[in-house]
């Protein structure tokens, strides 16, 4: 007895083997059952697994957005709160988040902080790091960043703007990021220091490129 | 003495949705994922957070709710055991103890094994590579523990509270330790447990 009936479904596979088992002895029903169950099961696995980050709320990004309140940067409060945003984040950093939108207008980021070590990831909607940078790969240890989507991207090639020039420029096919900056900051001193930088970092969308 | 049919497909059904749920439960809820590197009890996932990332780390990392480092920012190596294999737990004294890869800053930190922080009060529970005294051949020697130690003492919990499971991690900042090869070259400490209280 096979499995390989042409055209039949799971279901009904199991139907016939059922149903042809009144004739066959009880051991091949049940072996039968069991690898209908099994096969059933792997369906199961696998698309539970490729559902779960599409439908859980407690993800990185529905935690991030959740925390990221205000417009420009939020920077989290200290890890040492029991309500900590998100999980697995470095206690000895200070941490800001930002909800980018690229879909009409650029977003332009900046931050100022020398001397000390930071870096900024952007997230896609599935946890995927879009960019990602830190604070040696920046110039002088300062961000000036530009997001673009795909046309802007575009329009920029076309029409180099003059006060674009060293800026980073990013381009990303999601138009949904969640910017996420952290800024060593070992000492309660450094902390206080770090929470003024991301208050005066900038996060907000560009104005439009003009045609020239 | 038979089932009826609709009972017995019914049986089936419910059984292979059991399975297979419970299955994928079981897998998002399993510490190590598919494509980790292992050093000692150190687990690093270096395709964490890339598109490389397969399908059971997407899953595990939707419900831990982490944000994992960015290829440009560093890498994160959680260890859950100690060397010997046993779970990390709040009430031991461990000894953390060897040599540290290759990075422009890291840090070591205690946290509970869900990745929220411990709450220890004004204790330490987290130490930069900047601010650490190293040992003449300038290894790391940190004791974890959940009451004061003398040396380098990272606080597991803020005193004799119920035993939580517990993780260490060490998190590597501007390193080149993203690329698989160059991970398999790495040392990271030993983690020995000299006595729970």
């Amino acid at each position: 007895m096979s499995l390989s009936i042409p055209g039949s479904t799971l279901g009904s596979v199991i139907a016939r083997e059922f149903l042809s088992a009144r004739k066959m002895p009880a051991a091949g029903t049940l072996s039968a059952g069991l690898l209908a169950t099994l096969l059933l099961a792997g369906i199961v696995h696998i698309v539970t697994i490729l559902l779960v980050p599409h439908y859980s709320g407690a993800d990185g990004w529905s935690r991030a957005a959740t925390a990221a309140v205000s417009e420009g940067w939020t920077a989290l409060a200290s890890p040492d709160s029991s309500q900590a945003a998100l999980p697995g984040l470095d206690p000895l950093f200070v941490h800001g988040l930002c909800k980018i939108e690229i879909d009409e207008a650029p977003a332009i980021l900046s931050l100022e902080a020398a001397n000390r070590f930071w870096s900024l990831a952007l997230y896609n909607r599935s946890g995927t790091v879009v960019f990602s940078l830190n604070d040696r790969t920046a110039v002088d240890g300062a961000l000036e960043m530009l997001v673009v989507n795909a046309l802007d991207a575009e329009r920029l090639k076309e029409s180099p703007q003059a006060d674009l020039e060293g800026m980073i420029i990013v381009e990303s096919a999601n138009a949904d990021l969640i910017a996420v900056l952290r800024l060593y900051a070992p000492e309660p001193a450094d902390r206080l220091e770090a929470q003024a930088q991301i208050a005066a970092a900038q996060c907000a969308p560009a104005p439009v490129f003009t045609e020239n | 003495m038979r089932l009826p049919l609709p009972l017995m497909l019914l049986g089936l059904v419910s059984a292979g949705f059991g399975i297979g749920i419970g299955s994928a439960w079981y897998t998002t809820q399993s510490i190590q994922p598919l494509d980790a590197i292992k050093l000692g009890p150190w687990v690093a996932s270096p395709n964490a957070g890339t598109p490389d990332a397969d399908p059971y780390s997407l899953a595990r990392q939707a419900r831990t709710g982490e944000l994992p480092l960015g290829s440009g920012e560093g890498l994160a190596l959680v260890a859950r055991t100690d060397s010997s294999g046993r779970q990390l737990q709040s009430d031991c004294i461990y000894r953390v103890l060897g040599q540290t890869p290759q990075a422009r800053l890291w840090t070591l930190s205690v946290e509970a094994a869900d990745g929220l922080p411990l709450a220890a009060g004004h204790s330490i529970t987290a130490v930069g590579s900047d601010g650490l005294f190293r040992q003449g051949d300038g290894g790391l020697n940190v004791v974890v523990a959940p009451t004061p130690q003398s040396g380098i003492w990272l606080a597991s919990t803020g005193g004799r509270r119920s035993e939580i499971p517990i993780r260490l991690v060490a998190r590597l900042y501007d390193t080149p330790a993203r690329t698989v090869t160059a991970l398999t070259n790495f040392v990271m400490p030993a983690i020995s447990r000299e006595r729970c209280l």
